[in-house]
């Protein structure tokens, strides 16, 4: 966090430098080159979902609908997809709670306590970051039926956090090795415990390292596919993007139904993304960049 | 003041996410205490209201007993059935088409025999008789038919036809007449959903029986046949052919069905046929155009084995089977009676459906002629896909995308059928 | 640190709740499924029957031969390599020009990111509309703009769809590696920047001898991810192509699923699996290997 922050506070005196040189035309066009590339399969995408279930067939593709009827998106919306959102929001909350809960005090330890294989657990619990979800995807699912979860929420729950917890211990472990000593052993010497310490001292002081990982994860466990795919069946218990997988044999030969169903699905993310842009997008780097 | 609201806020986080913990918890299904649990894939046009009613009306006639249905995608389910049978979780009530993939359950022990319900009241005479060949195995029978008869059937665009003057052709040589003609016209003679694969076998399944006969049945049962039989490998090469005289529209290998790209080409103008299930009925009555489309039977291929009134399909597509695990097996049974009484029966031939009981009063002239070809038929052949074992049936979807997509030949596809059925059929 | 006292040093029952809880998640989540795996390998399951047959490393010899598999195999590493030559050469390029444009390109920054935030299965649903032949955006496009000769088949043909895909990844992966060296950029001291602009550097001088040096680490961290990415891929490919035409687009993961969850083969399913976690390890281990002077420089 400190390297995002550090170029924006500091000084720039008034000589000339690199950040803003005249831009070339060759920059402009390659500007909105890519800007096309990143937008026009959006502004398809919502287009046809206002679109007749004929006009596929009467005007091209990249025409505007003739008429901007909302009647598709009405359609999805009287299906299941508030109780995909809600379903989503449940299961990504619960799970970032717990990884939060966990992982922070693990990151505690392996930051600041002495105890034998310290940085061989380390080490383990990072190479998690490589451990592909396919490999673990049978075992997982016989493991599921074993705990009579299947077909339920509560079956996302663990291995999401299981899946998250390599990434935020690394970093949360970086942030913490960071934090002055001073802090601990002041508190020790004050006759703290060790829990004391994490949690009066250490986790208010990671706050803003407890974002970062809580954005980063939570973006990506909001669109995670493969677990869900597998572990959940009933309508009812579907996250959002499977709730979208699933609409595609629902409205079959509909397609602009099919097309509002995927504009409405990404209206939560991109609301998200309007409001904290900047914290989410530093929560998305921050996950890279300290990898 | 700012510490506090932040321990305020965390603990009000920490609030939500007990509540929505145990929420979590809750929806977890209580099998134990047995409300019958039914997934169905009617889950298009009308499909759930129909199953809705009946299932209302077993609720009035039986309070207490609770009912909970699950619509599903077609292609959803057939990953997520299998999941949850194996997983000893698998719905009190369940469709199939029977064959291959319901044969995996009956020897896992996952469905129940029905014999004893269907002697009752001599209620098997209700159905058809050629429903039944495809849920029996051992002598018992393990699905009730229910919601339609489905066969494969070349719908075509009468307009297009009109135009060029075509005749629907009775043969194989008229069938590619009718493909030049419409070639030279800069017109797609037929679509196809070949990205889903299944569509794509119904050619080469259609071709082998009317070539071979009873081939399929007896390489099939390992009554002395084979999958390299000359039939396998004649109807591999003419389908190749057809592909290379542009029978196909381009782009066929990319198109799935499920999302209506392959049925697209045919409502948009741009496709003159598509050789689909009966099904497809629904999407002309969704753009308002039944009137626009026909259909007609496969060809008769000349010197060919099998009859020509033969059809690919099933009669009652789908069946419902209960589980062993279901809690409320009679009650379960009840539940799909209902689904096939006589007002669900009404209610399914206004939708343009053939429920497989006897005696149907049809005014739709569409339905009345496919229900006429069904009842003419000499055999009902069983999906190949459905019929065998989940292995074989993706290995003979994948090798039929390639021969259409001329990556193998029928000679090499013929090989590697005949190499896996030798593994797991012998 | 004397033996007696060390203040460092918890006691055990702090140490089993603070470490505990992560512990025995990673087990239970990753450590016994991959073992799991490699003993389901072992055995001729269709994951109904409440048997599995022992049958040694049948599977393994089975995997050895698989022409499909080893396509597989292929595919995955052409997903790897299309990634890296483009995601970042482009992320790059994309990143030293929002750096450039500095405020003037705010709303680039916030568009440029729009691709990141579509969940992949939607992405692929949209992308099957856009890359249809006969109706498809892409084709109708070239055709309004006569350009007919370059209208592909993007996903039915069977020598193009793997390249389709790769193109597709790129597309939706692209901004976060932009977004990384961009921060990575703005990350350099601005005294470096001043002094080079005092030596009179012109800009691609400075980009290509002082800037893209100083952000080394950032682009092995991007190499890393798309690596490892890469090899795992998934959702896209299932929802978009299936492993089709012809298994012109199947990857180790798709083969996987197919045989479990299609083709009810647990047993083999589980080799497959246990074959991609040493494929992605041992990646991973040569990719550390490679990199290691650079990490430490």
């Amino acid at each position: 966090m400190s390297l995002l922050k550090s170029r924006s506070t500091a000084k720039i005196p008034k000589v000339y430098t690199f950040r803003r040189p005249k831009l070339s035309v060759l920059s402009w066009i390659v500007a909105l080159l890519w800007l096309l590339v990143a937008l026009v399969p959006y502004f398809f995408m919502i287009g046809f979902g206002f679109k007749g279930q004929t006009e596929l067939f009467s005007s091209p593709a990249w025409k505007p609908p003739a008429k901007w009827d909302p009647v598709n998106f009405l359609l999805v919306l009287q299906g299941t997809y508030f109780r995909a959102l809600l379903n989503s929001i449940i299961v990504v909350v619960v799970s970032m709670v717990i990884v939060v809960l966990i992982a922070s005090s693990a990151s505690f330890a392996f930051a600041r306590l002495r105890f034998r294989g310290n940085a061989i657990i380390f080490s383990a619990v990072v190479a998690g970051l490589i451990v592909p979800q396919h490999t673990t995807l049978i075992p997982i699912y016989i493991l599921t039926n074993k705990l009579h979860v299947y077909d339920s929420l509560a079956a996302l729950i663990g291995p999401y956090v299981a899946f998250a917890i390599p990434i935020t211990i690394f970093i949360l472990t970086q942030f913490m090795r960071e934090i002055p000593k001073d802090f601990f052993e002041a508190a020790i010497v004050d006759g703290a415990s060790h829990s004391r310490v994490f949690f009066k001292v250490y986790l208010p002081l990671a706050r803003t390292a407890l974002v970062t990982v809580v954005i980063f994860n939570s973006v990506a466990l909001w669109n995670e596919f493969l677990f869900a795919y597998v572990l959940t069946s009933s309508s009812n218990k579907r996250t959002l993007p499977l709730t979208v997988f699933d609409y595609q044999g629902q409205y079959a030969s509909n397609t602009p139904a099919i097309m509002a169903a995927l504009t409405l699905a990404a209206v939560p993310l991109f609301l998200a993304y309007f409001i904290f842009q900047e914290k989410l997008v530093n929560g998305v780097m921050a996950g890279a960049i300290k990898s | 003041m700012k510490k506090f609201m932040n321990r305020r806020s965390s603990i009000l986080l920490a609030a939500v996410g007990s509540i929505a913990l145990i929420s979590g918890y809750a929806v977890v299904p209580a099998q134990a205490a047995g409300p019958i649990t039914f997934w169905h894939i009617q889950s298009t046009g009308t499909g759930p209201k129909l199953i809705q009613d009946a299932v209302d009306r077993f609720q009035a006639d039986n309070p207490g007993v609770k009912v909970e249905v699950s619509p599903i995608a077609n292609d959803a389910f057939k990953d997520k059935i299998k999941v949850a049978v194996g997983a000893d979780n698998a719905p009190c009530i369940f469709p199939s088409w029977g064959g291959g993939p319901l044969n995996e359950y009956v020897k896992a022990g996952a469905v129940i025999p029905l014999n004893s319900y269907l002697k009752k009241d001599n209620y098997k005479d209700r159905f058809v008789p050629a429903s039944w060949s495809n849920v029996t195995f051992g002598g018992a029978t393990y699905g009730i038919p229910v919601e339609n008869s489905s066969i494969a059937v070349i719908w075509y665009d009468k307009k297009i036809f009109a135009k060029y003057k075509l005749k629907t052709p009775k043969t194989w040589p008229e069938l590619l007449t009718v493909v030049k003609t419409l070639n030279t016209n800069k017109v797609a003679p037929f679509t196809l959903g070949g990205a889903s694969k299944w569509p794509s076998i119904m050619w080469y399944d259609y071709l082998a029986d009317r070539i071979g006969g009873d081939a399929f049945a007896k390489a099939a049962l390992r009554t002395g046949g084979s999958f390299t039989d000359p039939a396998f490998i004649q109807a591999g090469k003419m389908l190749q052919d057809l592909v290379k005289a542009g029978g196909f529209i381009k782009g066929f290998n990319g198109l799935n069905y499920d999302n209506g790209q392959s049925a697209a080409p045919l409502l948009g103008g741009k496709a003159a046929m598509y050789l689909m299930g009966n099904w497809l009925y629904g999407d002309f009555v969704g753009a308002k155009r039944t009137g626009d489309f026909g259909f007609f039977p496969f060809p008769s291929v000349p010197g060919g084995k099998g009859d020509a009134t033969n059809v690919l399909g099933t009669v009652g597509d789908n069946y419902y089977s209960i589980s062993s695990t279901c809690s409320d097996k009679a009650n379960a049974f009840k539940v799909i009676q209902y689904l096939i009484d006589d007002k669900s029966v009404t209610a399914r031939i206004a939708e343009g459906r053939i429920p497989p009981v006897k005696g149907l009063t049809l005014t739709d002239p569409n339905t009345i002629a496919l229900n006429k070809m069904i009842a003419n038929a000499k055999g009902v052949q069983l999906w190949w896909d459905q019929y065998l074992p989940p292995e074989f049936g993706e290995l003979h979807k994948n090798e039929v995308q390639k021969l259409m997509g001329l990556g193998t030949t029928p000679e090499k596809m013929a090989a590697a059928q005949e190499a896996l059925a030798k593994k797991i059929l012998d | 640190m004397s033996k007696k006292y060390d203040p460092l040093k918890p006691n055990f029952r702090t140490l089993a709740w603070m470490l505990g809880p992560s512990i025995v998640l990673l087990c239970t989540y990753l450590i016994w499924p991959i073992i799991e795996s490699f003993r389901l390998s072992l055995f001729d399951w269709n994951g109904l029957d409440k048997s599995q047959k022992y049958s040694g490393f049948a599977n393994w010899n089975e995997l050895i031969h698989d022409s499909l598999f080893w396509l597989s195999v292929k595919n995955s590493f052409i997903l790897l390599i299309v990634a890296l030559l483009i995601q970042i050469p482009l992320g790059l390029s994309l990143a030293i020009l929002l750096y450039r444009g500095g405020t003037r390109f705010r709303f680039f920054k916030m568009t440029y990111f729009f691709p990141g935030l579509m969940s992949t299965v939607a992405i692929a649903i949209l992308f099957k509309q856009i890359f249809d032949y006969n109706y498809g955006l892409l084709n109708q496009v070239l055709q309004s703009l006569n350009l007919d000769f370059l209208m592909q088949d993007w996903l039915g043909d069977k020598k193009l769809a793997i390249f389709t895909v790769a193109l597709l990844v790129c597309w939706q992966y692209t901004p976060y590696y932009m977004l990384l060296f961009l921060a990575a950029l703005n990350g350099i001291s601005s005294d470096v920047e001043e002094a080079s602009a005092i030596d009179g550097a012109t800009n691609w001088k400075y980009t290509r001898f002082i800037q893209i040096p100083l952000i080394k680490g950032a682009i092995v961290t991007a190499v890393t991810l798309i690596t490892i990415g890469s090899l795992k891929y998934f959702d896209l490919i299932w929802v978009l192509t299936a492993g089709g035409p012809e298994s012109s687009t199947e990857v180790m993961a798709s083969y996987l699923y197919q045989m479990a969850f299609k083709s009810y083969r647990v047993g083999y399913a589980s080799t497959i699996a246990s074959a991609l976690f040493l494929i992605v390890f041992l990646t991973a281990i040569f990719i550390s290997r490679a990199t290691r002077k650079v990490r430490e420089a």
